[in-house]
């Protein structure tokens, strides 16, 4: 069959992965689709592979930047040359050029923002489009409200009864993020296609401990005998770099990783983590995007990640090669507390609210408003979209209901650390999937793990690479 | 060597003339016309736009701490202290920061982007995570790489060569030789983090980055002497400015060789006096020739400089002092000729 032809041909697979097909036949006959996949699932081949079997462009709105020049950048390795991405970070040349040679290209990466500027959606309304893809769509529903007003209006460009077909990707979503995904991008009819979240070869722990020095201690020792490579989300920046010196200092070789890098820091980490040189990696949830390395086999949270998505984004990038992998979430007592200032420091409350929409009533100017009522940048900017739209008590509604998801969030982790019962099973139901244990390594919980295979022999410890002179490095990198 | 050395230089170039934010300016390389004049006044042109990313808190961290330990002593203007002198190390910098301006970096991005790419290709990997994120840094590979006649095998050894004959001849230090080659990534081998290099260099990292930059700045000052190093030469192209004038100083030449007066220069393009005035003063220290008797007499000049020689400042206010009939601007032209004459 011909796409078996074209996948073997283009990408260089033998079969699909499971859903695969079932999403790009849907989408080839024209209909709307939603595919949930879990990361590292190949998701990206399910818009990727139907690019090359219809005529016209391909709009792909994607929320990050980073992520954005991630899949530019992967689509390029494969030798795909008709791809652009167009967002705030290029230059207004730049831009430019690209908005105005945009009918050459195959794949067009778009922000949310730019999609959105009038003479953008103007020119791209013009091109012969085979179909839309919003990456990342459950932004939709968790982000959206705080963050990224302009994917809400995304539904302006999808209300039209003409248009080409959607396919919304995205890697968690429960049944109420799949329905706003449905009706905030006017999706009609769509097939839905849901890969299971579980990931059998994923093993999951938790540890409980009293204080932070009990953590660095758990891992110092853990990391000392058990394998990498390996993942510790941490919860700021300034402990990634602590923890990856103390680490070090153990003789293992670790890096940390965090926003507040040089991108040309953050590439090397990246590379040197996939080409092996670095074992371990400490980071924040800034490390993730776009990192193609299969075998991952530990993942250790040191803090309390707000949302079960969150953590399941986080976990699943270990084992993707399909070997075993162990997850551990370390908790102490105060971690809830820490992760619910955190969440709840951008959120305006009603006194802050009435106070800003008088001040704005009275003709003060926004940036002013949002200073003397104490307003986040994010919080302004939340409150700026739905007050152009809603009354302010609706507003005040809506960011309380706002609010309780988060709080709902928050809830359903610290009920994840506290439970009893199988965490597979508790994690996935957050999901809205039933699943049973594991039969052998599942959980804490179900205590049925057999960790013999993340033991560190001793020879695999302590291999001192030596340095080579500034000229013999030179001719090994050029002959 | 670290930037407390480099700011210790450049306040001693300064005695006491300048405020610490006269000094974040040159570092940032603000293009106004008070900075590119304080940059030629007091010759620090090499320091000049070394560090466009310094922040306003580091920067003022740093003085806090040179403060706290003795180094300088700030009351609105920033004295060295003796401490401090000693401090200064004798070991001279060798930047070169007037003629790269922060674009040396885009040097040092080809440079590692076209190693690990010739890296791969010369052991037949054609697919490799380029890294180097930026568009342009790509784009310009890409099209040097397709404008070269030989295979690709040859290019990385030519490639070799050169930068090998390069490292060698351009009197770098050991350490520098060994930090930019560390910055290399290719075929089984990563760069190295600034972390890691002072790490293992047993140096500090925002150390080993200012020596990377200075290696930067002198291969670009090696690099227009070498007729044999076609690659190189190749990746360098762009990174030295070509204009040393701010856009706005260039416009004003053009109408001032078109014969229009100061005066008539402002209001023709709607702008103040001081403002224009301050374009002179760039085109005075920029231009050769700069007709200046057009504005004062070589005996005012004479004058003028004995003052400087004998009360050793530049300050405007205390020369202005000395002598009332000339005017500020015609007192900052004079200095400026100073540095041009000698």
């Amino acid at each position: 069959m011909e796409l078996q032809k074209v996948l073997h041909q283009k990408f260089g697979y033998e079969s699909f992965r499971p859903g695969q097909q079932e999403v790009i036949t849907e989408l080839l006959a024209g209909r709307d689709t939603v595919a949930i996949f879990p990361t590292g699932m190949g998701k990206s081949l399910c818009y990727q592979l139907p690019a090359y079997m219809l005529d016209g462009v391909v709009i792909i709105i994607s929320p990050l930047v980073a992520l954005m020049e991630d899949q530019v950048a992967n689509l390029r390795k494969h030798k795909e040359k008709r791809v652009v991405a167009i967002n705030s970070f290029l230059s207004r040349k730049e831009k430019e050029l690209a908005l105005s040679t945009m009918a050459q290209y195959k794949f067009i990466f778009l922000s949310p923002e730019m999609m959105m500027q009038q003479h953008v959606r103007q020119l791209v309304q013009q091109l012969p489009i085979a179909f839309f893809v919003v990456d990342e769509a459950h932004c939709i529903s968790e982000w959206g409200f705080d963050f990224r007003p302009d994917y809400l209006r995304l539904k302006e460009l999808f209300s039209f009864t003409e248009r080409a077909p959607v396919l919304a990707l995205t890697a968690t979503a429960n049944k109420k993020v799949v329905e706003d995904i449905i009706t905030y991008l006017r999706l009609r009819n769509p097939h839905i296609q849901r890969q299971p979240m579980d990931r059998p070869a994923i093993s999951y722990r938790i540890v409980h401990v009293d204080n932070e020095s009990a953590k660095t201690e758990w891992i110092s020792e853990r990391l000392a005998t058990t394998i990498g490579p390996g993942v510790i989300y941490v919860a700021s920046r300034k402990r990634a770099d602590e923890l990856a010196a103390i680490i070090r200092q153990r003789g293992i070789p670790t890096a940390s990783y965090h926003g507040g890098k040089e991108q040309d820091e953050r590439s090397i980490i990246q590379e040197q983590f996939i080409q092996g040189e670095l074992e371990w990696i400490c980071a924040t949830n800034a490390f993730g995007m776009g990192i193609h390395k299969d075998d991952i086999r530990q993942v250790i949270h040191e803090h309390l990640p707000a949302t079960p998505s969150a953590y399941i984004q986080e976990v699943g990038r270990a084992g993707r090669d399909g070997d075993k992998a162990a997850v551990t979430l370390l908790y102490s007592e105060r971690d809830s507390q820490k992760v619910k200032f955190i969440v709840y420091e951008d959120l305006p409350d009603e006194q802050q609210i009435l106070y800003y929409h008088s001040l704005l009533q009275s003709g003060t100017a926004t940036l002013l408003a949002a200073e003397q009522a104490g307003l986040s940048e994010i919080a302004s900017r939340l409150l700026d979209y739905y007050l152009e739209q809603y009354e302010v008590e609706n507003v005040i509604r809506q960011i309380q209901q706002i609010y309780q998801v988060k709080e709902k969030h928050i809830a359903e982790m610290e009920s994840y650390v506290k439970s009893d019962s199988c965490l597979r099973e508790k994690l996935m139901q957050f999901f809205g999937e039933n699943i049973l244990p594991a039969e052998t390594d599942c959980c804490s919980n179900c205590q049925n793990l057999d960790d013999d295979w993340l033991i560190k022999s001793e020879a695999s410890t302590k291999q001192e690479t030596e340095t080579l002179q500034w000229h013999e490095r030179l001719h090994q990198l050029l002959g | 060597m670290s930037l407390d050395s480099i700011l210790l230089t450049i306040f001693q170039r300064l005695h006491g003339e300048r405020s610490a934010q006269g000094v974040y300016h040159i570092l940032r390389g603000k293009r106004s016309g008070q900075t590119l004049q304080d940059v030629e006044y007091y010759q620090v042109k090499s320091y000049y736009a070394l560090l466009p990313q310094l922040t306003a808190s580091e920067f003022q961290q740093t003085l806090e701490r040179m403060q706290a330990d003795g180094l300088i002593l700030i009351n609105e203007l920033v004295y060295v202290t003796a401490k401090g002198q000693m401090a200064t190390g004798s070991e001279m910098w060798r930047f070169n920061g007037w003629n790269y301006r922060g674009r040396e970096r885009e040097f040092g991005r080809r440079l590692a982007l076209l190693v690990q790419t010739l890296s791969n290709l010369r052991s037949g990997e054609t697919m490799f995570m380029p890294i180097q994120k930026e568009l342009p840094t790509q784009q310009f590979i890409k099209s040097l790489l397709r404008n070269q006649l030989s295979n690709m095998t040859n290019l990385s050894t030519s490639l070799r060569k050169e930068l090998e004959q390069a490292l060698i001849q351009s009197s770098l230090s050991d350490l520098q030789r060994t930090i930019v080659t560390s910055r290399l990534t290719g075929y089984g081998f990563t760069a190295s983090t600034w972390e890691q290099l002072a790490e293992s260099l047993n140096v500090s990292a925002k150390t080993i980055q200012l020596y990377y930059l200075e290696a930067l700045h002198i291969l670009l000052d090696y690099l227009p002497q070498q007729p044999n190093m076609p690659l190189l030469t190749e990746l360098a192209v762009g990174c030295r400015v070509d204009t040393y004038l701010t856009q706005s100083a260039e416009r004003t030449q053009k109408l001032f060789e078109r014969g229009y007066s100061l005066e008539q220069i402002a209001s023709l393009r709607n702008l103040k006096l001081s403002t224009i005035e301050d374009h002179f003063i760039e085109l005075a220290a920029n231009m050769d020739n700069f007709p200046y008797e057009e504005f004062v007499t070589k005996e005012q000049m004479v004058t003028v400089w004995r003052h400087v020689e004998q009360m050793q400042t530049k300050r405007l206010r205390l020369l202005k002092e000395q002598c009332p009939e000339l005017s500020y601007f015609q007192l900052r032209l004079i200095i400026i000729m100073e540095r041009r004459e000698s």
